[in-house]
């Protein structure tokens, strides 16, 4: 009837059966006050569903006018995706100040390095553009994950389960994209179905991820973290760092001094 | 396959090999939060035993009993103090890691913190990871290096002055109208 396959139209009635299970999760827990953007995306996806299947009925799965808006309401989900990260990063770091203000420059200095050095791969033609922007996004969203993660792991910031689970979907489902990109790329016509079936599965994995994640009650999260005053950081950590410098200068020489003769 | 293919291939594969890592690591720590009274404890479990580390480092015993025509108990001697070095050192390495938890603690409590004593604290942190791997692998081999031994032992006894002021500092602002402990809690803060 819109030119899928049986299994393609299992996995698109499967996806929006999670998609609008999540999303009636998130209203009926409330926590789409907890996570707006995260909600907002949510809700971008169910409605792409809805604007894709639509035009798939009017003008067919292959029909031009079908793949712009297709490719147009895909570039405003990983807009929504990428300010879900911004809230995944800020509900991670940012009730610590100090950090934050430090972790969110990293972040974005890292973002841009990222999408420069996957935009430089771009081939010049109108879908090899689409696809390269679409894996650069991808692939600055997977970095953003990542780093924010390891700052965390640096600093043991401990973060609430969902906070896992969020970005473990975002993670996998940007990490499949990037690769399921570079085979598009490659081999643009023969693999775009091969391509649309992996891209629904992955999104369906992530989809799973998040419902099992918001199955869980939250953690209630408190107004305003106590902080040292300014003076405590600026008088110890120089100190802590010189200390932690001694003990590393004196190892450096533990294998090379001999011991003296008595 | 392009090489272009296998250049994200492989960034994909690094990116999911950290991601694992950091949560691996969380999820060790997210079992073991303790209370700041550990803190307070800060070097003194290693430092303790500075005394016993500097007679048990001495050369002298195991160079009268070779003196003596007891080689092969000198041997052993060295050996088994070769294995009180191998634990001294994790003691020390023990130390190092409250003191870094120590910073970790502060520089996320604080308002504002300093992008170079960060950076710097985070290559001391891999600099000492390295180097201890090295000196373990050093004494594992055989090499002595006992003066050294007595020095760290310095390093960190003086260390555990300066930290208690560090303490009682951060117990005169707690004291003063903030409960740490409660903050590491609510937060989900792991100050292990």
């Amino acid at each position: 009837m819109l030119g899928l396959s049986i299994t393609q139209s299992f996995l698109w009635a499967a996806t929006f059966g999670v998609e609008a299970a999540l999303l009636a999760l998130l209203i009926f827990r409330g926590q789409y006050r907890e996570f707006p953007f995260f909600f907002a995306y949510i809700l971008g996806v169910l409605l792409q569903s809805v604007l894709l299947f639509s035009s798939y009925w009017i003008w067919g799965f292959d029909s031009l006018i079908s793949g712009r808006i297709a490719w147009i309401s895909q570039g405003i989900i990983i807009l929504l995706r990428a300010l879900v990260v911004v809230e995944l990063c800020r509900r991670l770091v940012g009730p610590y100040r100090g950090i934050w203000a430090l972790i969110w420059r990293v972040l974005l200095a890292c973002s841009a390095i990222v999408l420069f050095v996957s935009l430089l791969q771009a081939k010049l033609s109108v879908p090899g553009i689409v696809v390269n922007a679409d894996r650069g996004l991808e692939l600055t969203i997977a970095t953003v994950v990542v780093v924010v993660f390891l700052f965390a792991s640096f600093y043991r910031i401990v973060p609430q389960a969902q906070i896992h689970f969020l970005a473990a979907g975002l993670l996998l489902y940007s990490c499949f994209c990037v690769i399921n990109d570079s085979f598009l790329e490659r081999w643009m016509e023969p693999f775009s179905n091969v391509w649309n079936f992996m891209g629904m599965v992955s999104f369906l994995a992530s989809m799973a991820l998040w419902f099992w994640a918001f199955r869980m009650p939250s953690t209630a999260e408190v107004s305003g973290t106590f902080l040292l005053p300014k003076e405590t950081y600026r008088l110890l950590s120089p100190q802590l760092n010189l200390q932690l410098r001694q003990l590393n200068d004196r190892l450096s020489l533990f294998w090379r001094i001999e011991e003296p003769h008595s | 396959l392009t090489v272009t293919f296998y250049l994200f291939a492989t960034v994909v594969g690094l990116l999911l090999a950290v991601f694992g890592w950091s949560l691996r690591a969380l999820a060790k720590r997210s079992g073991a939060s303790v209370s700041m009274a550990e803190l307070e404890d800060f070097p003194r479990q290693h430092v303790t035993y500075f005394a016993q580390m500097r007679q048990a480092l001495r050369t002298q015993d195991s160079q009268y009993l070779s003196a003596r025509g007891m080689p092969k108990l000198a041997r052993q001697i060295q050996t088994e103090r070769r294995r009180v070095a191998l634990r001294y050192l994790a003691g020390i390495r023990q130390d190092f890691q409250k003191l870094l938890r120590l910073a970790r603690v502060i520089a996320v409590l604080s308002p504002e913190v300093n992008a170079v004593q960060e950076y710097e604290r985070f290559k001391l942190t891999l600099q000492f990871a390295w180097r201890y791997r090295l000196a373990y692998l050093s004494l594992k081999l055989g090499h002595s290096p006992l003066p050294l031994l007595m020095e760290l032992c310095h390093v960190v006894s003086g260390l555990s002055v300066r930290v208690e002021g560090i303490i009682t500092c951060l117990g005169e602002q707690a004291a003063a109208g903030f409960d740490l402990g409660s903050t590491f809690e609510r937060r989900g803060l792991d100050n292990t």
